[in-house]
């Protein structure tokens, strides 16, 4: 066949349209005719032209997109655009997505630009030994991380340095690095090791400053030379409220069948240095055996997981909300199904918290899988496939389900996933893969990989877009093992744990950037066995004293959706740690929560100040106030006697003017009265940054006018141009401000 | 695990994905999900066919709001149904943009600005060349490559997305990739030198 009846079949050939007839055709003739294995080449690395430019989107296009829509809604005569509106298919809501926006941002903001760089010639460097120092010379390097003396990668090179002749896997080079201002050498040593460059430094700088390193490559005799100039910063600069939320067990009969009474924990971690950790709870309220498909939401404010009992009627999905930091249970799964069979072990995978209050995860074992999702009492269910499984995850974008076969007893198989897309078809990613963990934009997994069967496992990461795998993070030495993952909400970071078993035993967390590859130390704990990364939470706002989840809450949370009934748990075991400490309930009055550093702690502070009666610190949590003095202010109390905020929506999103940040909170309260009554209320608070006005009053504020919490409402969270309900006159607007005065 | 694995077919009918109606609804992504997903991938798209700033965020806006509108009357067939909806869009002001070009311009002056193409400049910038090139191509040409080598849509997800058979797209694309090619290529050999 000639290259002209090839040609226009090339093209198609390059982007898979062909059959499988015609594939094999032009496969042939390409393998003999260089002159359309060039053409091919060409449309590579066109293909790579118009993928490499980088666009970073206007952060307007987001709110104004959402303004637009508000109006639509507005002239449709609705009142809340992003409510639910019917069962199951109305999954809108508003302040779900922007968060991982926020963080995206900001984690791009940490992200450091770079120079240009100045190749320099080595006299003795051959002309494509100086291509390829140029080549590489000019790859930017990211984020230096990590404080005291340590060896940092500072760069990957795109190709590893190889000479004509063989790849050159330890090329020593000679380097330098140095603080930008300062001419002092400082006491490093840039060296490269196949595709990484790398710098040990023995002393710990002074003070985190940009370094500026040169390397030369060099074997036997200098080979070649570049110099790239970079930037070095302190680790990336995580947002203050990030953590982990972990479950660990504080014993040394973790994984061990049969071997006492473990009880595990339900544990946040900030990664900001300073803040530290906090027991939030006992995992469930009754003696849990299985906890699994811990997962953050897709915002990281929520994280969700299950837990199951060997009691055939224990077990059910717990969420925690960063905004209202408490543990509980959202479903009680064993009323259709028990998880534990007799001689079969189900597992719940990753478990999804939805926007809207709804939770997707998947159901496997030895023989079935399926995707469920959660419903007011209990869960849907698709249907089970008849193939021996594990880890059957899908994608939080739905797009891609991935899944281990015919696991071994090390729990390692075929890795394949599935594309549910226009065209759908199953890849093996790998032959000996594990526990995948789909990336929030579902176009990245994280999983375990063994290269050879009996090897210890490495972190690696593969994508959909390009079919490739990396290895992210190699096998720890003997004796540890990765054991958990999670990416955060971005999805650049991830985190991982590294358990070593024994007396000394112990879990180390550490993050890492899968565009770097450089990881670097968190904190360490006894024991981790599941790991998400939330954000949005302070230590301040949380219980003072570890809790027991509240089952009780399932059924105030169900009344507030629109899907009507409550969900009934049976939380009629209290594990031994709970049962002294106010039968699982929190306690009646935990440390005060006076914090106005996020909209929703500004919101925990005003309520808990209502609650202790301390009236002069909840009016001072106001912007403005609607003419009220203080003491009417407290008047206005007079009959409340505790207020509880049983559900808290942040938003994300904010509207920016000249003085000031705005946004949203939805809340749901139950106000207690002297005389006994309870009553629900609900809206949402319209909440203002002081940043630039009064410098003592640093944070948020809750704005007086604009705030619309009604009596029986629902907690929601408007579009940002929605926070301002019309009011019909001022007095209702009043009304509905004070809600508790009423 | 085939069974399980029936997707969403080129008819744009579901074919029992899941086999429960009440999932399929359950699957089916909100409006927040698909804006979190695809307003960056989709202003990118955009920006590239419009190479204005300005106007490809008030064209993705558009984009959204219009499929926000759309959204609950739609089959969805992500992301082929939203592209559709911002080639249609970005195609529009195009083509509304030459007639806003060419009114103030008397009949006898069409030459002079008949060069809607740029002059080549004599040295470019990174990216520059990426921008120049794609400019040179007919806007359903530019919209197949983006859609195929930018986005990674499959040649049906293109077919559903411009409503042109797939025999249609293939040779849309050999065609933009051809003259890309030797645009890009002259680019290159300029700013080269």
């Amino acid at each position: 066949m000639t290259c002209n009846r090839i040609r226009p079949l090339l093209s198609a050939y390059h982007d898979d349209g062909l059959s499988l007839d015609e594939r094999a055709r032009v496969r042939r003739h390409v393998a003999l005719c260089d002159a359309c294995r060039e053409t091919l080449d060409a449309y590579n690395r066109l293909y790579a032209a118009l993928q490499a430019a980088t666009i970073s989107v206007p952060v307007d296009v987001r709110r104004n997109v959402y303004v637009r829509i508000s109006e639509i809604e507005a002239r449709r005569g609705r009142r809340v655009p992003f409510g639910g509106t019917t069962f199951l298919g109305g999954l809108r809501t508003a302040g779900g997505t922007a968060g991982v926006l926020a963080v995206l941002a900001a984690l791009i903001a940490a992200v450091v630009q770079f120079g240009v760089t100045a190749p320099a010639a080595s006299p003795v460097a051959s002309p494509a030994d100086q291509r390829l120092a140029a080549a590489n010379a000019v790859t930017a390097v990211s984020d230096i991380v990590g404080a005291g003396a340590a060896t940092h990668s500072l760069q990957r090179l795109p190709d590893p340095v190889q000479t004509a002749a063989a790849p050159l896997r330890h090329a020593v080079a000679a380097g330098a690095a140095w603080q930008l201002g300062r001419p002092h050498v400082a006491d490093s040593r840039v060296t490269v090791d196949g595709h990484l460059v790398r710098l040990t430094r023995r002393g710990a700088p002074a003070a985190i400053a940009p370094v500026r390193f040169s390397f030369t490559l060099a074997a036997q005799t200098p080979i070649a030379a570049g110099i790239a100039v970079g930037r070095w910063s302190a680790v990336p600069t995580i947002p203050a409220g990030d953590g982990a939320v972990y479950l660990h067990l504080d014993t040394d009969c973790v994984f061990i069948p049969n071997c006492g009474n473990s009880t595990a924990e339900v544990a946040y971690h900030s990664f900001n240095p300073g803040q530290g950790q906090k027991t939030l709870a006992t995992p469930a309220p009754w003696p849990a055996q299985l906890f699994t498909g811990l997962n953050a939401s897709l915002d990281g404010y929520r994280v969700a997981y299950s837990a199951m009992s060997t009691h055939p009627a224990f077990g059910g999905i717990f969420e925690f909300n960063t905004a209202a930091p408490i543990l509980r249970q959202v479903l009680s799964l064993p009323d259709t199904t028990p998880l534990t069979a007799a001689g079969r072990h189900q597992y719940v995978k990753q478990v999804y918290a939805g926007n809207d209050g709804h939770f997707f995860f998947a159901v496997v074992d030895g023989a079935a899988a399926s995707v469920a999702i959660t419903t007011t009492k209990t869960y849907a269910t698709l249907k089970a496939i008849g193939q021996p499984t594990l880890d059957y995850v899908m994608s939080p974008d739905r797009r891609h389900i991935a899944w281990t076969v015919r696991p071994g007893n090390d729990f390692f198989g075929p890795l394949q996933v599935a594309d549910l897309g226009a065209q759908p078809m199953t890849r093996t990613i790998t032959a000996s893969g594990s526990r995948p963990v789909w990336s929030p934009d579902g176009q990245r997994a994280l999983f375990l990989a063994k290269a050879a069967p009996g090897a210890a496992p490495s972190l690696d990461l593969w994508s959909t877009r390009t079919g490739v795998t990396q290895m992210l993070v190699a096998p720890p030495s003997s004796g540890a093992s990765i054991n958990t993952y999670a990416w955060a909400p971005g999805g650049r970071y991830f985190l991982y744990v590294v358990t070593s078993l024994g007396a000394n035993g112990t879990s180390r967390v550490r993050l890492g950037d899968t565009v770097t590859g450089v990881t670097w130390p968190t904190f360490q704990q006894r024991y981790i066995g599941a790991i998400a990364w939330v954000h949005g939470a302070s230590l301040n706002a949380m219980p003072a004293a570890p809790t027991a989840p509240d089952a009780a809450h399932a059924t105030a949370r169900a009344a507030l959706t629109p899907l009507g009934k409550a969900t009934t748990a049976k939380p009629a075991l209290k594990p031994p740690a709970a049962a002294g400490a106010g039968a699982g309930m929190q306690p009646a009055h935990p440390a005060a929560s006076d914090s106005a550093a996020t909209p929703s702690a500004v919101l925990r502070s005003y309520y808990d100040a209502i609650t202790r009666h301390d009236y002069a610190r909840a009016y001072s949590y106001l912007a403005s106030n609607d003419g009220r003095s203080l003491a009417r202010f407290g008047k206005g109390y007079a009959d409340t006697q505790t207020v509880a905020i049983t559900q808290l929506l942040p938003a994300p999103y904010r509207k920016a003017s000249n003085a000031h940040a705005l946004t949203c909170v939805g809340v749901a309260l139950v106000a207690r009265h002297w005389n006994g009554q309870m009553v629900h209320y609900g809206g949402w608070y319209l909440v203002q940054s002081t940043t630039g006005q009064t410098p003592h009053a640093g944070g948020w504020r809750i704005v007086v006018h604009g705030t619309h919490v009604t009596k029986g409402g629902r907690a929601t969270v408007p579009p940002q141009a929605a926070c301002h309900p019309a009011p019909r006159s001022s007095a209702v607007t009043s009304a509905a401000i004070w809600p508790l005065a009423a | 695990m085939e069974r399980l694995l029936v997707g969403v077919g080129s008819s744009g009918k579901h074919e029992g994905a899941f086999g429960s109606r009440v999932l399929e609804e359950a699957m089916r992504p909100t409006f927040d999900d698909i804006f979190a997903r695809y307003h960056g991938p989709i202003y990118g798209y955009i920006l590239s066919m419009i190479g204005n700033p300005e106007q490809a965020q008030d064209l993705t806006q558009d984009t959204f709001v219009k499929a926000y509108k759309a959204l609950p009357t739609t089959d969805l067939i992500l992301p082929a149904w939203l592209y559709r909806i911002a080639t249609n869009t970005a195609l529009d002001a195009l083509r509304h943009r030459r007639r806003l070009v060419w009114l103030p311009f008397a009949p006898g002056q069409d030459a002079a600005i008949a060069a809607d193409e740029p002059d080549l400049p004599t040295s470019l910038a990174e990216g520059e060349t990426v921008r120049l090139a794609l400019s040179r191509l007919t806007p359903p040409q530019r919209a197949c490559l983006l859609m195929r080598a930018r986005d990674g849509l499959s040649l049906d997800e293109i077919s559903h997305a411009m409503n042109m058979s797939k025999g249609n797209v293939k040779i849309t694309l050999y065609r933009a990739k051809e003259r890309f090619r030797s645009v890009y290529l002259d680019l290159e050999k300029l700013s080269a030198t």
